[in-house]
């Protein structure tokens, strides 16, 4: 026992402290917070330690962003685990400073501490080495955001959201264990650096990988493991939709990334197909579905689906491209966090439910004369999320399609091309709603 | 050229305090005062002859591997001209206007500052960001302020163009990735334009067809009766006046001068095209019993003749399908200017309603009159200095096949003439008699820069013909 802990895992130097930091002080947080829930303290209390403690978790990380990657407690500390880090922090920090989160769950305040945990869960998963911890983190987050996707328990939508995903996603992690079982079967170890050239290529590594990608494209949403998104990202509350949105993918994203870089799978052509496969599939039934939606915020998790398609390939392409799907998720996740904070306050100058939905063809006219500002935000959203320059979502989608036109996708990114020509018909189509009267009122 | 860029955008923050519609409308013309000197300046550095003659860099985005980087030579300045001349105009006819509120002004500035964008802009991304950027208030402008069918016509301009757009970003994606071109500068594309043109044959097509859309060369152009017709007056003036010959610059800007080899084998396939443009435009407007639907028809046809001219080897008609190109922004222009004031207080475009304008209010008949001839190619007027030149120059490169768009002439003086007979002239219809018409001063003062320009083009071509020569290169 006491061998055990003069092993090398102990030792801490004063450096890798400074990588620890931010972690420590999430789960100080979480500390705090469920402290603070057991005494029963008021909103306020719970407000200014999310507010501070996720600050400062994104101010560390930045500060440390620049510094040599470290080895830590088993986990590998690179840059793209610290500005994972940072980003899902800073969209935690908009989801609650946007959601008003903190007033409406008054009386039930452990909302903060699973959000802490749930940060802590998507940070620490870009930093794990090997699949077995890949796995563990990413159950890590996935616990929590079952309970905040039914955090609504007046509503009964936000409950199926709860079970379904929980139920769902259960599956997924299974699939994607039996994964892991079988990369252990074909080489003996499920650590990256050593599966390194020592993965075999026969059905059996194919069947592997297949395995895996099952788990990892269903928190993506990528299609044909998409089907719990709608359901989640309109029955859970619109905070919570908003960051798992965005948190989510952009965490898998990297993760995935780097595994399979790490393991060098990304030179393998069976990977690089599914990856293709799905990402066309989820471009062509994420916009086809989008499309038909009758409501908001199913519009948006297809549209998510649509994003996410032409992520999949990114995804297996080693870590050289990776920045630019960061940058897309993060301008994504800003995005969608103003388009449903702006959303929910228009629902709420309805008399709405500020965590409802909506038909997109109800908007009209008398929203945005009711909210100018936010119907203004939500178009310009809108827009962003469509692609359309000077916003920023162009900017995204440029980097990201030249990254991927660069590395011979070439018929993939003609085809988001199309998928991005379909946007005007749900992006478009009803940022027009909004300021376009249904009769003819305005004679010129 | 950055303070004539900028300054729409200056102008919105300007406008944004002032709530009020009347006072709205009256800031928005004294902002166009610094603006016009701001243009006189512009010209008068403008050199004559080489494309881009003058280019200045303000900051550089080596991350898209991009510049802002602007140039200025006699085929954009002209078309800046034109597009401060039409605002400017329009700002005149928009005092006192009760639908014209702040709101409409700051999307109008925004289009503004998206053309001019475009028209300046000697970088391909910065270009493509203000050629897709129009698209946005265009989008609002059309669709809150427009007529019954706007929100479909809206729709259908946007994705339309979107399409074409997505085309040229195809085209700039390949650009990047796939060359070892170093920036998207328009003077490193057009230094590596053999270059470019041996890596993808396709590459050409890709930017040529976003400015097809624009132009809009059969058979992409439904969206544009669409659009003109719901359009608001104003908006249809800078639609027809210059966002249709953007289409053209960009043709004559980012193909001809970037990929002249694509251009050059093109030109059969485009011949083809502008002359059944030619003839179904004017045959479309020939049928319609819409007013404006017949004279977005007749930009069909007239722009066909511009393309016609464009892709000719000959000098004589390319610099005439320039010329034709500014004439019909004012000529037509004009036309949907005169009409919208009529349609402002009849509220109706059916043609058969109408009848016996002439004797309820001369001066808009007579303006309509002679915008109309301006158009139909009337010896004297600035359309017959353009469509001749065309002409001229294309039987000498073609032949007899010149008789073609010939009869688009011929065709272009049937409709022209009936439109005018139907509104104009004949028994006083009981539609023009309850609703009589007499014009304000601003909507005089908005009129008159119209005639004058026509008048001075039609009589004096030589000079925009001289000064716009050279900055074309012929094959």
């Amino acid at each position: 026992m006491n061998e055990f802990f003069q092993s090398k895992i102990f030792e801490i130097t004063s450096e890798q402290l400074s990588d620890l930091f931010p972690l420590l002080l999430l789960s100080f947080g979480f500390a705090l917070s469920v402290i603070g829930a057991g005494l029963k303290l008021s909103s306020k209390f719970f407000k200014i330690i999310g507010i501070l403690v996720f600050s400062l978790a994104i101010t560390t990380w930045s500060f440390t962003f620049l510094e040599a990657d470290s080895v830590v407690l088993g986990l590998h500390i690179t840059h793209f685990s610290r500005i994972v880090g940072a980003l899902v922090s800073l969209f935690a920090l908009t989801s609650f400073v946007l959601f008003d989160v903190s007033k409406r769950y008054a009386n039930r305040p452990e909302w903060l501490a699973l959000l802490i945990l749930a940060v802590m869960g998507l940070s620490l998963l870009p930093a794990s080495h090997n699949w077995i911890s890949f796995f563990v983190f990413l159950e890590f987050f996935s616990i929590p955001s079952y309970i905040l996707a039914g955090y609504d328990t007046n509503r009964e939508r936000s409950l199926e959201a709860s079970l379904k995903y929980m139920l769902t996603g259960a599956f997924a992690s299974a699939l994607l264990l039996m994964g892991i079982a079988l990369v252990y079967l074909c080489s003996g170890t499920v650590d990256y650096s050593s599966l390194q050239g020592h993965f075999p290529s026969h059905i059996l590594s194919t069947l592997a990988l297949a395995f895996l990608l099952v788990g990892i494209f269903f928190k993506m949403t990528i299609v044909p493991f998409h089907f719990w998104a709608p359901d989640v990202y309109q029955g859970a509350p619109m905070g919570v939709a908003a960051f798992l949105a965005a948190g989510t993918k952009l965490s898998i994203f990297v993760s995935a990334a780097l595994a399979f870089s790490e393991t060098e799978f990304y030179l393998r052509n069976d990977l690089m197909n599914f990856a293709v496969i799905a990402g066309t599939l989820s471009i062509l039934v994420g916009s086809l579905l989008a499309f038909t939606q009758r409501s908001f915020r199913r519009m948006l998790a297809y549209s998510g689906t649509v994003n996410a398609g032409a992520l999949a390939p990114l995804m297996v392409l080693g870590k050289e491209t990776l920045s630019s799907g960061i940058f897309f998720l993060f301008v994504y996740g800003l995005t969608l966090a103003l388009i449903l904070s702006a959303f929910s306050s228009l629902l709420k100058n309805r008399n709405l439910d500020a965590n409802g939905d909506l038909d997109p063809e109800e908007l009209n006219l008398k929203d945005s004369q009711q909210s100018k500002f936010q119907s203004f935000i939500l178009a310009a959203g809108l827009f962003s999320l469509a692609g359309i320059p000077p916003l920023p979502g162009f900017f995204a989608k440029y980097w990201l399609f030249s990254d991927l036109w660069a590395q011979g996708y070439r018929p993939l990114v003609m085809w988001a091309l199309l998928g991005t020509l379909m946007g005007v018909a749900y992006y478009i189509r009803i940022a027009g709603k909004l300021f376009f009267a249904e009769k003819r009122s305005v004679i010129i | 050229m950055v303070s004539i860029l900028f300054w729409p955008l200056l102008s919105i923050l300007v406008l944004v305090p002032f709530r009020k519609q009347n006072w709205a409308q009256w800031v928005n013309l004294l902002l166009h005062l610094p603006w016009v000197f701001f243009l006189i300046e512009l010209i008068k550095v403008t050199p004559s002859g080489a494309p881009f003659g003058l280019m200045e860099t303000y900051g550089t985005f080596p991350l898209f591997k991009s510049a802002l980087v602007l140039g200025a030579d006699t085929l954009n300045v002209s078309l800046i001209a034109l597009t401060i001349f039409l605002s400017f105009s329009l700002s005149f006819y928009f005092l006192g206007h009760s639908k014209i509120s702040q709101s409409f002004l700051i999307l109008f500035q925004l289009l503004n500052f998206g053309t001019i964008g475009s028209l300046l802009a000697a970088d391909a991304f910065l270009f493509y960001i203000f050629w897709e950027f129009m698209l946005i208030p265009l989008f609002f402008l059309i669709g809150i302020w427009g007529s019954e069918n706007r929100v479909y016509a809206a729709l259908k301009f946007f994705s339309m163009t979107l399409a074409g757009s997505l085309a040229l970003l195809a085209g700039i994606f390949f650009i990047v990735t796939k060359t070892e071109v170093q920036s998207l500068a328009w003077s490193e594309l057009s230094r590596n334009a053999e270059m470019l043109s041996a890596a993808a044959p396709w590459l050409g097509w890709a930017f040529l067809l976003a400015f097809l859309v624009k132009v809009p060369v059969w058979p992409l152009h439904t969206w544009l009766p669409d659009a003109h017709t719901e359009a608001p007056t104003g908006v249809s003036v800078m639609l027809a006046g210059i966002l249709l010959k953007l289409g053209v610059y960009g043709m004559l800007r980012w193909v001809l001068q970037v990929f002249p080899t694509l251009y050059w084998n093109s030109t059969d396939l485009l011949f083809a095209a502008s002359v059944i443009g030619i003839i179904l435009g004017s045959y479309g407007a020939l049928r319609q019993t819409d007013i404006k639907r017949m004279i977005a028809y007749s930009s069909v046809a007239h722009l066909g003749f511009v393309v016609l001219g464009a892709i000719s080897t000959n000098a004589t008609a390319q610099s005439g399908a320039f010329f034709q190109n500014f004439a019909h922004g004012l000529s037509t222009g004009l036309l949907f200017l005169s009409f919208g004031m009529i349609y402002d207080r009849t509220h109706s475009r059916k043609l058969d309603e109408y009848g016996g304008l002439a004797s309820t209010n001369r001066f808009l008949a007579f303006t309509f009159v002679f915008a109309s001839m301006a158009s139909v190619a009337l010896p004297g007027l600035p359309g017959f200095v353009g469509e001749f030149l065309i002409l001229s120059g294309t039987f000498l490169q073609k032949g007899w096949w010149v008789l073609l768009p010939l009869m688009g002439v011929v065709l272009g003086a049937m409709y022209t003439l009936q439109l005018v007979k139907g509104l104009v002239f004949g028994k006083v219809s009981p539609l023009v008699e309850s609703h009589p018409i007499s014009l304000k001063w601003n909507e005089y003062v908005s009129i008159f820069p119209f005639l004058v320009g026509l008048a001075l083009l039609g009589l004096a071509p030589q000079f925009l013909l001289a000064w716009i020569n050279g900055s074309i290169p012929v094959k």
